[in-house]
């Protein structure tokens, strides 16, 4: 019985010694201000090419920022705000992106296997060029959006708004559209998209 | 000689009006060039420069501020006031520079801002093929630019003094 109690104050103490500990990625400089690998994490933030894998940028305030050609593979971008960012060409290869607010944001030709973008906002996003293979696209909102020449290959676009999108030249094939909404959607020269709508 | 006249004049009026943007008769989609005076500005080095040439100069607030409510209240507001405008609230452009302490990362904080708004204001607004700021690069020179954002850090300042010393009065 003693042996159970120290046994558990111990994992305890180890517990909240981790707890004090910064991740290996961080340089911060103190608590308000991150920096990853030299990329600073605030709004307007100018780190194109910048190596964010993994990184944690939940809940963070990255509106206007310039991610072009960053390297996000599994990024946590859940909660975040990316309105009106630039992540052109950037690899979100597996990012988690649920509930990430997205507005008139440019990720032409980006990268976004996997990604899982469950409930975020994209209102008038490009994803011209983007590959969406296998993504999940659950309940989101990229109502507006343009997605010419993208590739929506085994999506889960289960309950997706896509009010008016644009999927001309488009490629769509082994998704999920149970509930997809695809009201006043372009469809011109698309493979594959939805037909009576 | 008349219908000639009207003729030449309908051609004009086809031609202007095939070249004329989108956005053409929209009074916030204009934009005119200003009639503020900026001769009284101090010079600064040609082109665009990295960082506010003028950050911290009050003298060119006012120039700033006539600037800015010739050319951006229409959108953002009188004074920066942006209760009921169309456009964003300017006064949050550092809201992430301000808890940045560390001297070096808040250089480089407004610099972003700096360049984002550069950028903004000369390329303008244009997201999928819809104009939402005309782009006034050519028509606001460097100096007026900079002006403007001077005038905007003096709104922020002001207000950030505020909000202290409203926390210093409170009980």
């Amino acid at each position: 019985m003693r042996g159970r109690l120290l046994r558990g104050r111990v994992i305890a103490a180890a517990l909240l010694f981790t707890s004090f500990i910064q991740p290996v990625h961080a340089d911060a400089q103190n608590s308000e201000t991150l920096v990853i690998n030299g990329c600073p994490i605030w709004p307007y933030t100018r780190c194109p090419g910048a190596d964010l894998r993994h990184a944690d940028l939940s809940a963070r305030d990255l509106a206007g920022a310039d991610f072009t050609g960053a390297n996000m593979v599994r990024a946590d971008l859940r909660s975040a705000n990316l309105a009106g960012a630039i992540l052109d060409r950037a690899d979100l290869t597996a990012a988690q992106m649920q509930k990430i607010s997205m507005p008139a944001s440019s990720l032409k030709g980006a990268q976004l296997r996997a990604a899982n973008m469950e409930f975020a906002r994209m209102f008038r996003a490009d994803f011209s060029y983007a590959d969406l293979t296998a993504a999940n696209l659950e309940a989101a909102r990229p109502m507006f959006a343009r997605f010419h020449y993208a590739r929506l290959i085994d999506a889960n676009l289960q309950e997706t708004k896509f009010g008016s999108a644009d999927f001309r030249h488009a490629i769509m094939d082994g998704c999920l559209t149970r509930y997809t909404v695809f009201l006043d959607a372009n469809f011109d020269e698309c493979k594959g998209c939805p037909v009576g709508w | 000689m008349r219908v000639l006249q009207k003729r030449l004049l309908g051609f004009i009026a086809m031609a202007l009006m095939g070249t004329s943007p989108s956005w053409a008769g929209d009074p916030s989609m204009e934009a005119p060039p200003p009639k503020t005076d900026v001769s009284g500005l101090p010079a600064i080095a040609e082109g665009w420069a990295e960082t506010n040439p003028y950050r911290g100069k009050a003298t060119v607030v006012t120039t700033g501020r006539a600037l800015y409510n010739e050319s951006c209240a229409v959108c953002h507001g009188a004074d920066l006031n942006h209760r009921n405008q169309v456009g964003p609230n300017l006064l949050r452009l550092e809201r992430g520079c301000q808890k940045v302490e560390d001297a070096a990362l808040h250089q480089r904080c407004l610099s972003d801002v700096d360049h984002y708004f550069v950028k903004s204001v000369r390329r303008g607004k244009r997201v999928l093929d819809v104009q939402h700021m005309p782009p006034w690069d050519g028509v606001l020179s460097p100096p007026a630019v900079w002006a403007i954002r001077t005038f905007i850090e003096s709104r922020i300042e002001e207000q950030a003094k505020a909000r202290v010393s409203a926390v210093k009065a409170a009980p």
